[in-house]
């Protein structure tokens, strides 16, 4: 009876965290995420190897079709998954390990900056000497939150976090007027352009800013 | 079939392997903890804003109702981690692994955006060992029997190497990038070393090595997408060992070590380095942690461990 349990526990485990694995979105896919720009040269780029292929896919066609594809699936995913939720969130056993599974094409550059006597002056920067902040922002935990809130459809998130990191280091700046939080998308360079010096070509420059005695 | 997997399922063996699982996936954990709850300036990342963070409300139940104070976050990460101190050196049994597990998901949930996949490796993993117990190389083992060594059953061992291969198979299948598979650029590798949010190296190192990444790329995927066979093989080798699946076996398991001590030094990924090798370390044969005389010879899991390409690493 005990081995029969045991059999059949670990036959439904095996088989619910193989389903929880399987390839899905993380969460519902709105139109800003399909039209992020790394999102959207992978779909281009399947498209056109599709029409090499004898293919005739449109772009905004197979865009939308992805698009309605992945909420479906999405949809389907959390009805079968609803009453396994006590047993993955509680006991730790959910799986979704989405892992670097298409290249950040264009990264973000972060940065925090203060504005003082009227000039901006960077106290962060992700790679540099500008460390302010650094315990925070440059550990994995730090890093990973970036990365997050600088997705072109997390406005909410990253006006959140931006407000609440501006504060802080106004706090810690007493001579600074405002200070902003800044997303900086560039296109990854080539490898021969990384050697030859060209510069990063900043596709997308956004930021959060805070004057000094406005609310977080 | 299935009786063969049941038989396997049965078997015992040496306890080495298991402990090293226990108490290498506690010592992880402990220190994810502790990479928050000792810098006060990281104390945000588990706060919500009425706590001094900027989360609206955190994730999970127990701090959603209780509120993610420093307070409250303190207290839990101070009981959690001396839960996994006993979890590591095996004090408390089934009972402390799970209260360890809950504190640990509690936490890990407070805000998975200021995370990554080592939380929830690191989660299932102290679920596997919630659910295998702690076995032999442990206090209550030592209270029980008066000796560290002894026998545990094969089956939580199994699940140990079925969720990390699981982990490689899945995250394989959803890189369907075109910098990802061998009939695209194969730029992945490259690309992920230089975005800033992750890598540790300087751009113009990761350009002038670009035709080894691109080698690495298409290993690399070939690799994820094969681990449903390193599974197969590696179970194999428990029934009825064979050259060819010590070989695959063997094959796989080096290369995962590699690349988990690559990626680490290379890229800021957290705990997902020391996780995984845990992982890896407890696939590896109780023969490789020194045990064989001291096992039962009535146990089945004899014929594994006599078997000469059973013997050794993974």
């Amino acid at each position: 009876m005990k081995r029969a349990l045991r059999d059949a526990w670990i036959a439904a485990h095996v088989t619910l965290i193989t389903f929880m694995a399987l390839p899905a979105v993380s969460r519902p896919v709105s139109k800003s995420d399909i039209w992020d720009p790394t999102v959207r040269a992978e779909i281009v780029g399947w498209a056109s190897t599709l029409r090499r292929h004898g293919y005739r896919p449109n772009n905004d066609r197979v865009i939308e079709g992805v698009w309605e594809v992945a909420n479906l699936a999405h949809k389907g995913r959390a009805v079968v998954l609803a009453p396994f939720d006590p047993y993955s969130r509680w006991l730790g056993t959910w799986q979704a390990w989405r892992m670097f599974v298409a290249p950040q094409r264009f990264p973000v550059r972060f940065s925090v900056e203060v504005q003082v006597q009227g000039l901006w002056r960077v106290v962060y920067r992700d790679v540099g000497p500008e460390s302010w902040g650094a315990d925070l922002l440059r550990g994995e935990r730090g890093r990973s939150l970036v990365f997050s809130t600088g997705w072109t459809g997390a406005q909410m998130g990253r006006e959140r976090f931006g407000r609440w990191l501006a504060n802080e280091v106004l706090g810690d700046h007493p001579e600074a007027t405002a200070a902003r939080v800044r997303y900086q998308r560039v296109a990854l360079r080539p490898p021969a352009d990384v050697i030859a010096g060209t510069p990063e070509r900043v596709t997308d420059d956004v930021s959060v800013m805070l004057l000094r005695g406005e609310a977080p | 079939m299935i009786r063969a997997i049941r038989d396997t399922l049965d078997r015992r063996e040496d306890g080495r392997s298991w402990a090293v699982f226990r108490v290498g996936l506690a010592l992880v954990a402990l220190l994810d903890v502790a990479w928050v709850a000792f810098v006060p300036e990281r104390w945000p990342l588990w706060l919500d804003r009425a706590g001094g963070g900027w989360l609206a409300t955190a994730g999970s139940p127990l701090f959603r109702w209780v509120g993610a104070s420093v307070e409250s976050v303190g207290a839990v990460s101070i009981v959690t981690m001396s839960l996994l101190v006993a979890v590591a050196v095996g004090r408390g049994g089934r009972v402390v692994a799970l209260a360890a597990l809950l504190g640990f998901v509690s936490l890990i949930d407070i805000h998975p955006a200021a995370g990554g996949g080592y939380d929830e490796l690191l989660s299932n993993g102290l679920f596997l060992i919630f659910a295998g117990g702690t076995g032999a190389y442990s206090l209550d083992h030592v209270r029980r029997t008066g000796t560290w060594s002894g026998d545990v059953p094969m089956w939580p061992r199994i699940l140990v190497a079925y969720q990390i291969c699981l982990v490689y198979a899945t995250t394989g299948w959803q890189k369907i990038s075109l910098h990802w598979v061998p009939w695209g650029d194969r730029t992945a590798i490259a690309d992920i070393l230089m975005t800033p949010s992750y890598s540790r190296v300087d751009p113009l190192w990761v350009a002038y090595l670009a035709p080894l990444w691109g080698v690495l790329t298409a290993v690399v995927w070939i690799w994820e997408w094969l681990a449903p066979l390193w599974f197969l093989a590696w179970f194999r080798s428990l029934q009825a060992p064979t050259l060819w699946w010590t070989k695959v076996r063997h094959a796989m398991w080096a290369f995962g070590v590699g690349f988990h001590l690559a990626s680490g030094a290379l890229l800021e990924l957290g705990a997902f380095a020391p996780a995984s090798l845990v992982f890896l370390f407890a696939m590896m044969h109780p023969r490789a942690w020194g045990a064989g005389r001291q096992l039962n010879s009535a146990q089945p899991a004899m014929a594994v461990t006599t078997n000469p390409m059973a013997a050794g690493t993974p």
